[in-house]
């Protein structure tokens, strides 16, 4: 007796409930534990660890260049980021150059990446309201398009494309017909997928003023990204900061401020289109010929000179970023991965769950596409 | 509630209404959705109509009591296996396990990980290993077609294994979760 | 713009080390006493108002832990590395999470990672990644994770065929488990 019950964990006024691992309405494997008075939340706590790999402790262990096998997993839907992202890192402690050829190569993978992932993720958020048809048109796009990744990487998922100095290979003969091809075929299509979800009416009654973001949370938590941007946000480092040939290229930051999942779906749906006229003028204003890698030291004996650095890339997520930390030895000392779903799933989520009906919980956790493997590593 | 009694042995069946019910087992696989690894994003563009699991009889669930078959889809961390473990003895009987990815054989790229299981036939019956890192969706769907067969012929015996040898596999179980509060048979 | 901010950064802090400077990137290296105030200045006066990361690297040839917060502002996209160094020991470093929502979750993993403590986070203690570890902090560099794995999980097999369809064929076969004997039998 005497202690201080919390009215939110109240156990004779609230139900304790937990949400996943096991549940088709969580995005990967993460949980979520909670407590409802009636039907609403009062306090929420997300788990996280389920997918821990060690990653951090395993590329202290291996080689700089072993470690790019390891880096594209840490996020699945689009581990073009993570290649890109540590590449550039080690471009920047070791001072290498990249040609100009390889530049515009990886811009096209990055952002037929982020269209491959916008396409999946703007169908599975009306899929979490029961409107399969869309979830599976996105991922039946969406395979199109690893397609053209596996012509041009070899694999469908993982590519291990990028490489420090530049990528593996230049594109394959007629490559750019085919991409024109899908995103045509893709094109054609978009339209009926707008009508099916955003003209929807259960959508819009779904999504619309729920899940708010307010704008002050943007820099008190850090939101970045589609969240940050469907609540007023301009920030976007491909215009902000740019990076490889962003700064050629041609387009407008994407901003809704609606504050709610319809704002962010909205975000994506735009942002498919962007990919697609980048894309276009990728290919349009790509050299056609030159180098596509700069030559590397012997690579099971390359030293990257010591130094630390951060850098960051746009995932379709938001900002990815890499700390990596070298001593001048043949591994890196210290690798720590900041990826954009850290604070969206653990803190923001956490707070945003607060008051939120139990049938919306999914449907909120979806809008803020969380990748647990990029919060565990 | 928990059934807190030791299984029965289960009994060896044979004869034609046993074949019947094999083959409408195999003709029927609803599969638990877990995806506990990064191979769970290769089993979505198998429900499209591109690959469409659905001819062969394969569904999606969402809870363990509804479904026959537990989709290891990966690397499993300690942390995953308790729910793991938990998951598949709630399913029904007869249940199969496939494993996707060289993780789930050998420990793949994290054999040296602190916190990944490396054989992971050591804590859970698997009936068919699907290799591949990641295995492709018409890998999957071979794997499908062998699990399929297997259980045609009466040999996906994976789940009276698991009954009859749960000491073996509790004692390995218990060796990796060191906080294990389950209850010891939670059928 | 990162001019200004060293300029002020130097006067306030005469001890200041600078580790790299990039366009719109600035790195210093503060003592570890003046760590807070340094963040707090960039917070109030500097705009740098958000916090991105809180990471730290085990130096342990020097016993010491390296402390490094990355701070952001949005406004004109600079960003703003700072970091201290603590001694290895029972080491305690203060809080953010009252200043930063934020910072309780990074904070949480990198005492369970490293064992280095914030007095002051509500929530420090809670299971974050692991659950039930019993052993030294994982990250730190005197945990050996390949050993630890060999003890718990088993050793690896070695690779006896180079073809790996054999290779995986047999050593499926070839476990040391039941269900991988039985798979033996029925070959
Ligand atoms: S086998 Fe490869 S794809 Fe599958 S879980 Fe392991 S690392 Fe991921």
């Amino acid at each position: 007796m005497g202690a201080v019950i919390d009215p939110a964990t109240d156990p004779k006024k609230t139900t304790h409930l937990y949400f996943g691992p096991q549940h088709p309405g969580v995005t990967g494997n993460m949980s979520i534990e909670m407590w409802f008075d009636g039907d609403q939340v009062t306090k929420a706590i997300t788990h996280v660890g389920y997918l821990h790999r060690a990653f951090e402790k395993l590329m202290e262990k291996r080689l700089w260049i072993q470690n790019f096998p390891l880096v594209c997993r840490i996020c699945v839907p689009e581990p073009d980021i993570n290649e890109e992202c540590y590449a550039m890192a080690i471009e920047e402690l070791a001072g290498i150059e990249v040609p100009e050829k390889a530049k515009w190569i990886r811009t096209l993978v990055l952002e037929l990446a982020r269209f491959a992932v916008n396409l999946m993720a703007f169908g599975g958020q009306s899929g979490t309201l029961g409107l399969h048809t869309a979830g599976m048109w996105g991922i039946t796009f969406r395979d199109f398009v690893l397609d053209l990744f596996e012509e041009l990487t070899g694999a469908r998922i993982y590519h291990i494309f990028i490489q420090p100095g530049g990528v593996r290979r230049d594109l394959p003969e007629g490559f750019e017909g085919r991409v024109e091809a899908v995103l045509k075929k893709i094109e054609e299509r978009l339209p009926e997928l707008d009508r099916l979800v955003l003209n929807n009416a259960i959508f819009k009654l779904r999504t619309q003023g729920v899940g708010i973001v307010k704008p002050e949370w943007i820099e008190e938590y850090g939101l970045v990204g589609p969240v940050a941007r469907a609540s007023g946000s301009t920030r976007d480092l491909r215009k902000d900061a740019p990076y490889e040939v962003y700064n050629q290229l041609e387009f407008d930051v994407v901003t809704e401020t609606g504050n709610d999942i319809f704002a962010r779906a909205m975000v994506r749906r735009r942002e498919i289109s962007q990919s697609m006229s980048l894309i276009r003028q990728i290919l349009k204003k790509m050299p056609k010929n030159g180098p596509v890698a700069t030559k590397l030291p012997n690579l099971t004996t390359w030293r990257v000179p010591a130094g630390e650095v951060y850098t960051r890339v746009e995932s379709s997520r938001g900002e990815y970023g890499y700390y990596v930390v070298s001593d001048g030895s043949l591994t890196p000392r210290r690798i720590h991965v900041r990826g954009p779903s850290y604070v969206h799933a653990v803190p923001l989520l956490e707070r945003m769950l607060v008051g939120a009906n139990i049938a919306d919980v999914s449907n909120i956790m979806v809008s803020l596409t969380t990748c647990p493997p990029e919060i565990e590593r | 509630m928990y059934c807190n009694q030791r299984p029965e042995k289960p009994g060896v069946k044979k004869g034609m209404l046993e074949k019947i019910n094999n083959m409408a087992r195999a003709n029927s696989l609803w599969v638990t959705a877990y995806g506990t690894g990064c191979g769970a994003i290769e089993l979505r563009p198998l429900g499209t109509s591109r690959f469409d699991m659905e001819r062969f009889g394969i569904a999606m669930r969402p809870t363990p009591r509804q479904a026959d078959v537990l989709i290891i889809s990966g690397y499993l961390a300690t942390k995953t296996l308790k729910r793991v473990i938990r998951v598949y003895e709630q399913i029904q009987d007869p249940k199969y396990i496939i494993a996707l990815g060289s993780c789930t054989i050998n420990g793949g790229m994290y054999f040296d990980s602190y916190n990944t299981l490396n054989v992971l036939d050591k804590y859970l019956p698997v009936d068919v290993y699907v290799m591949g890192c990641m295995p492709r969706p018409e890998a999957v769907i071979d794997g499908f077609s062998l699990l399929m067969q297997k259980i045609k012929d009466g040999r996906a015996q994976g789940w009276k294994h698991y009954k009859e040898n749960l000491d073996y596999y509790r004692e390995n179980q218990k060796k990796i979760i060191t906080d294990w509060d389950l209850p010891d048979y939670n059928w | 713009m990162i001019d200004k901010t060293k300029k002020e950064l130097e006067i306030r802090f005469p001890l200041l080390k600078l580790v790299r400077e990039m366009h719109n990137y600035l790195h210093v290296e503060v003592e570890k006493a003046s760590a807070m105030d340094a963040i707090l200045m960039a917070k109030t006066s500097l705009g740098f108002k958000t916090l991105q990361l809180i990471s730290s690297v085990d130096r342990m040839e020097e016993n010491l832990f390296q402390m490094t917060w990355i701070l952001e502002n949005y406004n004109n996209e600079t960003t703003l590395l700072i970091s201290a160094r603590y001694p290895r020991e029972n080491c305690i470093v203060p809080s953010l999470s009252d200043i930063w929502p934020a910072a309780s979750a990074f904070e949480r993993e990198i005492f369970e990672m490293f064992g280095i403590s914030f007095p002051g986070n509500p929530r420090e203690g809670e299971d974050f990644l692991l659950e039930g570890w019993k052993d030294i902090p994982p990250m730190r560099r005197d945990f050996l994770t390949e050993e630890y794995s060999m003890k718990l999980y088993g050793e690896r097999q070695p690779r006896e065929h180079l073809d790996p369809r054999q290779y995986i064929g047999d050593m499926v076969g070839e476990w040391n488990t039941p269900m991988g004997q039985k798979r033996k039998e029925e070959k």
